[in-house]
């Protein structure tokens, strides 16, 4: 019945696009989607703001990083709502009297330099392509959850389909259809969810928190599913998203098709030795024969315990198709050196090719439930500074790099202050500010529940990290079978609704950049605007060709994690730029295109360094607070950024313009006074 | 009106009344932001009470942080609205102002040739 999700997802697209070409029909001259803009009611154009920031990190990748991460990852939502107010409070103002409608206006407007503006187009290109990836990979994860497509197939197929839609010029920012887009979303994750909590009722989310098993488990406090759960795992190339880490519990794993693992050896939590891993594996060839009678409940055919002692755990492991794989409990962990205060939680396999893999319990049958692989303790999922801020040992610090990059970084996205300001005046442009945060509260209260509830009734898409896809998945653990395919359309639909808004407006900035910054200003100056057009088009096609191949590149990254890195280059780049170029007379062109070029470039680095890293492409000892660091650089970034301006706008004071106190009263004047009209002069 | 039209000091007197309100709501903010991860690290005990199966830090960040950060908006938007009206009139209004002359020249070109 996958064929119900997918009509849910094409009428979204159809409704989507045919709104939009009937609105662009509507506004015959670009000046009327700006003045329909202005007389837009301080609700409608809210709506349409957050219809355009709610992308694939806030549909599907926040409630995806709360089921992994647990608390920690609530900063996610709440940075991405609350960054508004630093935007209300230092920015919005400001910048929407200045009357510059994008950040590249601001910047050559500010401090008269076009050739400052090339400086501010290039992050247009660094944050956007770093927002695109997420969004292309929510729409890998989306169509391969609802319809088994490959990962690249539904890359492939949704980013061509808005390329295609955005170079015919089909989408644009128009109020009403980001309006109608963020209703959309939030009526997919309000209902289903509702939907959900009444059918599983006190099962969740408390109980997700206490479905300990009260059996021989050793892992009292795992999230549980079913025995006989399958589960589809990754190959290499999707490292680390391929790791599965086998909890010593009474669980054991089945591999029908076989499977080939990387050493067991090294591969612990713990670096443990070869010696140990066959002690381990000594102490479990033992309870083979209560494996042949799970395996005849669970049906599985001539299961064949792997011979451990046989087993080199320092060469590559290949299963064979029909073998099954335990680790000893507690018991064998005396003779492996592991007991005492540092007992063994779970055994590394680290999958070289995608394959599929059974989990079942050892030692009962029926409807046992089994310990989830990869999923954190309920300790460390309900606590604060759990796995996500600890994994490199400095909590407290990359909470706050997190709560920087986030509540600053919104406050540098391009493409969202692009639609800010399509107010009549400056108070219906902050009562709009205030309604955006509304909205954004309101659909971001949902996303711990799905959280929780992924945690509660799905644990196993812990084991092939798939937790982004929770919210599509979820749905269909209804027991009516109609119902779930009917709900899981609806969020499938949202989704979708967050990544063609976003990606669409994204689009349409980069290739705006590249046909009006890049060729118009810098390598055709005296191109005509018919020829700007041609090239918007082919700039379309190229960065949306460029964005699906860099979507393919970063399966194994969490959605939300992803954006939070646009933030912090947007946090360590534009933000510094536009909180001191709006209050601070003395920042010069060069301060401030040094600062943003020093704490952007140094951000995106830091990220790019700890993508490889991460993926392990490049090997290198790198200290955990370096890592950290790296993986959050918002900490140092933004200061570094701020610092930076600060003191080469001092050096080079002659630069400050002539009529710079003409300019801030233009961003802070109130308009009755009317005395921006002295400024205008473009 | 004002009574020199000296743009440097009206400046300075326009920037320091609306920083002073941010700075001041930002400040509550910040205190919330820092403060919350301290409760976190050091009141382990206060920010773990147990409500419904959840615990009152989790209250604190899914739940309460929104409301607390919408009131402080509509705090900064009704003072800000109050403050540019009292600076309206002090400074007086000059005629001119008309909303449909903000928008820069150069912000409706670019959207033209990208239609």
């Amino acid at each position: 019945m996958e064929f119900i999700p997918f009509g849910f997802v094409a009428l979204i697209v159809v409704v989507t696009v045919l709104m939009g070409v009937t609105a662009t029909r509507k506004a015959k001259t670009a000046s009327d989607f700006f003045v329909a803009g202005r007389s837009v009611g301080v609700f409608m154009n809210a709506s349409a703001i957050s219809g355009e920031y709610l992308s694939a990190a806030s549909f599907m990748g926040v409630a995806g990083l709360i089921m992994k991460n647990g608390y920690d990852a609530l900063w996610y939502p709440v940075g991405y709502a609350a960054g508004y107010l630093f935007l209300l409070l230092f920015i919005a103002g400001p910048l929407r009297r200045f009357g510059a409608y994008t950040i590249p206006d601001f910047a050559e407007g500010r401090f008269d330099s076009a050739g400052f503006r090339k400086v501010a187009v290039t992050f247009v290109l660094f944050i956007g392509f770093f927002y695109t990836m997420p969004q292309m990979k929510g729409a890998g994860v989306t169509m391969s959850s609802i319809l088994n497509w490959p990962y690249w197939a539904g890359i492939l197929v949704v980013g061509s389909v808005i390329t295609f839609n955005v170079s015919i010029g089909g989408m644009k920012g128009i109020t009403l259809v980001q309006a109608f887009q963020y209703w959309a979303k939030l009526f997919a994750i309000a209902v289903p969810c509702f939907v959900l909590m009444a059918v599983f009722g006190r099962t969740t989310p408390s109980d997700a928190l206490s479905v300990a098993s009260t059996s021989d488990g050793v892992h009292v406090d795992l999230p549980r599913m079913a025995s006989g759960t399958v589960v589809k795992v990754k190959g290499a190339a999707a490292y680390p998203a391929n790791v599965v880490n086998l909890p010593i519990d009474d669980l054991a794993v089945y591999f029908p098709k076989g499977a080939k693992l990387a050493p067991l050896a090294g591969a612990g939590p713990k670096d443990i030795s070869a010696d140990q891993v066959r002690a381990l594996l000594r102490g479990s060839s033992l309870l083979s024969d209560q494996v042949a009678a799970s395996k005849d409940a669970l049906g599985i055919l001539n299961p064949t315990m792997l011979k451990w002692d046989k087993v080199d755990p320092s060469n590559p492991l290949e299963i064979a198709p029909g073998s099954a794989l335990m680790v000893a409990p507690m018991e064998a962990h005396d003779e492996a050196g592991f007991m005492g205060d540092k007992p063994l939680r779970s055994l590394k396999l680290v999958f070289q090719e995608a394959t599929e893999v059974l989990f079942f319990s050892y030692s009962r049958t029926g409807d046992a439930r089994v310990a989830a692989p990869n999923a954190p303790p309920d300790s460390k999922w309900l606590n604060p500074f759990g796995p996500l801020t600890s994994k490199h040992g400095f909590p407290l610090l990359y909470t706050y790099s997190l709560i920087i990059a986030l509540v600053c970084g919104t406050a540098g996205l391009p493409h969202i202050l692009v639609r800010f300001y399509t107010n009549p005046d400056g108070r219906a442009a902050k009562r709009t500010a205030l309604w955006v945060m509304v909205l954004l509260g309101a659909f971001y209260v949902f996303t711990p529940i799905w959280g929780a509830l992924g945690r509660g009734l799905m644990p196993q898409i812990y084991a092939n990290n798939t937790t982004d896809a929770a919210i599509i998945k979820l749905p269909m653990m209804l027991s009516n079978h109609l119902l779930g395919q009917i709900l899981s359309g609806v969020t499938s639909a949202g989704a979708f609704a967050a990544f063609m808004s976003t990606f669409s407006g994204l689009l349409v900035s980069m290739s705006g950049a590249f046909a009006h910054d890049i060729y118009g200003k810098i390598l055709r100056p005296q191109s005509q605007p018919h020829e700007r057009l041609v090239a918007f088009k082919i700039a379309a096609v190229v960065v949306g060709a460029l964005s699906m191949g860099l979507g393919l590149l970063v399966e194994s990254f969490d959605i939300a994690m992803m954006v939070g890195w646009a933030f912090a280059i947007g946090a360590a780049s534009y933000f510094p730029l536009l909180l001191l170029g709006s209050w601070w007379r003395g920042l010069t062109r060069t301060g401030a295109a040094a600062g943003m070029l020093l704490g952007g470039l140094a951000s995106l680095g830091a990220i790019v360094s700890f993508m490889l890293l991460d993926k392990k492409i490049v090997v290198a000892e790198v200290s955990p607070l370096v890592k950290a660091l790296l993986e959050q650089p918002a900490i140092w970034g933004v200061p570094l950024s701020l610092a930076t301006m600060w003191l080469v706008s001092l050096a080079t004071r002659s630069q400050v313009p002539a009529d710079v106190n003409t300019k801030m009263l233009r961003l802070h004047a109130p308009e009755e006074t009317g005395l921006q009209v002295d400024y205008i002069k473009h | 009106m004002w009574p020199m039209r000296d743009d440097a000091t009206l400046v300075r007197m326009l920037m320091r009344r609306q920083a002073g309100l941010s700075l001041r709501i930002a400040s509550v903010f910040v205190a919330l932001l820092v403060g919350l991860p301290l409760l976190n690290l050091y009141a382990p005990g206060i920010a773990g009470t147990r409500i419904g199966g959840f615990t009152l830090t989790w209250l604190l960040l899914a739940v309460l942080f929104y409301p607390i950060t919408w009131w402080l908006s509509a705090t900064f938007v009704k003072r800000s609205n109050e403050i540019e009206t009292e600076l309206a009139h002090e400074i007086g209004v000059h005629e001119a102002a008309h909303p449909d002359l903000k928008p820069l020249e150069l912000a409706l070109e670019d959207e033209e040739e990208s239609a």
